[in-house]
């Protein structure tokens, strides 16, 4: 493939800004993880792009966007899994930042404000599915777990989730 | 193939066109007669569909530039510690370079000016004298 295919790394960042903000916010589920990890893997494609094979840049991108947040979550071990509570409700603690107000107010906020309460394993395997479009085998994949149990975290994320909704964000 | 039990997990599968045609039928066989089925398809084919169709969102402003701030602020002690070191290395070359030239003085210079020129370009003079001072 000719040389000329491949971006630079500032027409990446300026052409897919977007799309990795996107899935960095559903990922991490407020505006100020999702940037840091936005800047995470804005810092890898610079090291990376010469090794970047031209075909879906946006797969590349979210695959990139998936590792830095599971180390993420690795390193930190931040939120161990856990089940959601029965009376999911709409208030999130704490204030939200002018970030996340200003997001909330563009996205669809109750949808979002259950997504991000979701337990991490489950909102990472509805994201992929949803958000991203990877099959079940690429999110297995990714995620090095059986297409059994991507296919059961996309289940029950989504049964959350419709269970969220109809209960108190809707 | 069929379901005896519901079908649970499976459902989104079949919904997202990850189960084989065999999977399929037995769904869809089992959904013909269980009505808490086809209100969970129904459900989670909702959530599914809002998942899909939030929008995308904007980058704040800033996170691209603080990523570029960030790695010029790495690159750039390498730079002068670049620059410092090539100084460094011409300093030296030229006091160890051999002078094998002495340099013309002023006074050379003019003469070999005037004799070039024929005179002052200007008032058209003959050339003057060099100044004894300048001939040292």
């Amino acid at each position: 493939m000719a040389e000329e295919d491949i971006p630079t790394w500032e027409e990446v960042a300026r052409r897919y800004g977007r799309f990795l903000y996107s899935v960095a916010y559903r990922l991490t589920g407020n505006a100020d993880d999702a940037q840091d990890l936005v800047q995470e893997v804005l810092l890898r494609v610079r090291r990376g792009l010469s090794s970047y094979q031209p075909g879906s840049m946006e797969g590349w991108l979210s695959r990139i966007a998936t590792n830095a947040f599971l180390d993420d979550v690795r390193r930190r071990n931040r939120r161990p899994v856990e089940l959601l509570p029965e009376d999911l409700d709409r208030s999130a603690p704490g204030a939200p930042s002018a970030d996340e107000a200003l997001a909330a107010a563009v996205l669809s906020d109750d949808v979002q404000t259950a997504l991000s309460r979701l337990p991490e394993e489950f909102r990472v395997a509805v994201v992929l599915c949803d958000v991203v479009g990877l099959s079940y085998a690429e999110i297995a994949d990714r995620l090095g777990v059986p297409t059994g149990t991507v296919r059961s975290r996309i289940h029950r994320g989504r049964t959350m989730l419709r269970h969220a909704l109809a209960g108190g964000a809707r | 193939m069929t379901f005896a039990e519901h079908p649970g997990d499976l459902l989104s599968a079949y919904i997202d066109g990850e189960l084989s045609a065999g999977e399929t039928a037995a769904i869809e066989g089992h959904l013909v007669g269980c009505p808490a089925c086809r209100d969970e398809l129904t459900a989670t084919s909702w959530a599914r569909q809002a998942m899909r169709r939030l929008p995308e969102l904007e980058l704040p402003f800033g996170v691209v530039e603080r990523v570029l701030a960030r790695e010029r602020a790495k690159f750039l002690p390498v730079a002068w510690a670049g620059a410092a070191a090539a100084a460094v290395a011409l300093a030296f070359l030229s006091l160890a370079a051999p002078q094998s030239a002495t340099p013309p003085t002023v006074g050379r210079m003019v003469q070999v000016h005037a004799a070039s020129t024929g005179g002052d370009p200007v008032s058209g003079l003959a050339p003057v004298a060099v100044p004894a001072s300048f001939s040292k």
